[in-house]
């Protein structure tokens, strides 16, 4: 068995991992990057669409353009890369990682520190309650992006889509193009679940319908989806009884949410947060497990590939310092969600931290306008941020410089909020 | 006369209440946008709306079979449905780089549309 040994290893070549790895290399560390395909990039290379980029590069960028920024520094890079290797497991008190792959069978790599980018993955359809019978033809958005951009395939006729997040919404504009017929887009919440500007890029642009408070309950076809049956909601989301519509569609598109993929975090003993669905990280990004730490999708569901760098790269700093025995040590002061905050990155924070700024990403559980963002510490803001709107669909970023982190004290925790 | 528009310069989302000129239909004045960028747009918008066209095209003896692509510049929004089509009958070679023109003017308008990424030969 063939063993490697390394500073880090960062696990998942996506943005994330590109990221980390590369930030990782810049400070002087030796770094592995292990990828389970044969490809870098992870999902953005199926992300053809424009509009990544525009905070890191004041561009807007297609998908792998945005990736091959990364690509061609990593080339140039001395990062040592582990193509098709998929990892099995990482024991939790040498972080020693197992793996796979058909040019060296089984691997096992030993490194100092390791970065969590397995990224997120799509909600099914066993994960929403839909009846009926199981004909081909009901698919998740991320598997019909992959059949037409990177396949080549038509994966139907006449599409219904369900779920209005960004890339349902992404992918009807895609399939219309391609010659699809996209019936309409259901969404079971009251308020549309992407960014105004997909809706009114993809949807308006083409006519194409989106019905609000509305679902898919129930399928049919034997062989192939033959149609679906639609109907409302009430405020409570429960069908209202009589307002139910059949269409005939060959093509059921589900974009009903992301999911943080983290089997090997919990195989590695990392505590997960059931508010991101990620693991419980601290201001460097490290988790429950000394050492691990964790970057982009796997941690929160980020809304911006921009913020999915720029968590990664905050990641690799933190590993640095870790492998340099200069990782924070006090007792880690919790940050608690406050009024309208869903979810938060990191919810953990060490007054020794020495890094220069300090961002903290969270997600609003309603919709709210002129409000104001604030993290305080008992009675005193340590930093606040007006806001016009607040939504479902958008991320807040706040972030901290050294002056604001200055006013961090010990002992009390921290709070954020939305204010109005 | 008023309309009104969402920006789709950044994943802000401004919503842009826009004035036009009753007779012509021609751009007047905008309110609601945060930046130059929303004002550049609801001009644009109005006058001669245009978007971005990113599809694939075939490609020949690289690990992938499809090589997405981008115009350099937005498209008339007319075109772009047009602009898609164009894009199935072309089938390149690897290797390709990022930036390559992989078909010139574009349905006639002017525009090159390049790779988005590279895509080296198979056996490399």
């Amino acid at each position: 068995m063939k063993v490697l040994e390394t500073d880090i290893a960062v696990i998942g070549s996506g943005p994330a991992g590109l990221a980390a790895a590369l930030e990782a290399s810049r400070l002087g560390k030796r770094v592995t990057l292990i990828e389970r395909s044969d490809d870098l990039g992870g999902i953005l290379q199926q992300c053809i669409h424009d509009g990544f980029g525009l905070i890191r590069f004041k561009k807007q960028l297609s998908g792998p353009q945005y990736a091959e920024r990364f690509i061609e520094e990593l080339k140039a890079s001395d990062v040592s890369l582990l193509m098709d290797t998929t990892v099995l497991s990482i024991e939790n008190e040498h972080k020693l990682i197992r793996a796979v792959s058909p040019k060296e069978g089984v691997l096992e790599i030993r490194p100092g520190a390791v970065v969590l980018a397995m990224g997120c993955r799509e909600r099914t359809r066993s994960q929403v309650e839909i009846y009926g019978t199981r004909p081909s033809g009901v698919m998740t958005a991320g598997t019909v992006q992959r059949y037409i951009n990177l396949e080549g395939y038509l994966p139907g006729r006449r599409a219904v889509i369900l779920g209005s997040g960004d890339i349902g919404l992404i992918m009807a504009r895609r399939m219309h193009l391609e010659g699809i017929e996209v019936l309409g887009v259901y969404e079971l919440m009251p308020e549309v679940g992407g960014l105004a500007r997909n809706v009114y890029q993809c949807l308006i642009d083409y006519d194409i319908p989106l019905h609000l408070s509305t679902t898919v309950k129930e399928v049919f076809g034997d062989e192939r989806l033959e149609g679906v049956r639609v109907v409302k909601v009430d405020e409570n989301r429960r069908p209202i009884d009589g307002t139910e519509e059949d269409i005939a569609c060959d093509l059921l598109v589900l974009s009903v949410g992301l999911i943080p993929e983290n089997e090997l975090s919990r195989k590695a003993g990392v505590l997960i947060s059931p508010v991101t669905q990620g693991p419980v990280l601290d201001e460097s990004m490290m988790t429950s497990v000394p050492g691990i730490f964790a970057a982009g999708n796997v941690s929160i569901v980020f809304d911006l590939v921009d913020y999915v760098s720029d968590s990664a790269e905050a990641a690799a700093r933190g590993a640095v310092r870790y492998l340099d025995g200069q990782a924070p040590s006090a007792e880690p002061l919790d940050v608690i969600l406050g009024n309208n905050v869903a979810s938060l990155l990191p919810t953990q924070y060490r007054v020794d931290y020495t890094g220069d700024e300090l961002s903290f990403y969270l997600r609003v559980c309603k919709m709210e306008s002129n409000v104001r963002v604030a993290l305080r510490q008992g009675d005193r803001v340590i930093k606040s941020r007006k806001m016009p709107v607040v939504r479902l669909a958008e991320m807040v970023a706040l972030t901290l410089l050294r002056e604001d982190l200055a006013l961090i004290e010990s002992g009390m925790p921290l709070d954020i909020h939305i204010e109005t | 006369m008023e309309g009104k528009l969402i920006c789709i310069s950044c994943p802000r989302g401004c919503e842009l209440l826009v004035q036009t000129d009753e007779r012509t239909g021609a751009f007047i004045s905008v309110e609601g946008n945060a930046c130059i960028r929303g004002s550049l747009f609801a001009e644009a918008e109005v006058n001669h709306p245009e978007r971005m066209m990113t599809s694939v095209v075939s490609i020949r003896g690289a690990k992938h079979c499809m090589l997405p692509v981008i115009s350099r510049r937005p498209l008339p929004k007319g075109k772009l449905v047009e602009a898609v089509r164009a894009m199935r009958s072309i089938t390149v070679e690897a290797p390709i780089r990022e930036g390559d023109v992989i078909a010139e003017d574009i349905v006639g308008t002017g525009i090159d549309v390049v790779a988005a990424r590279s895509l080296s030969c198979r056996c490399d």
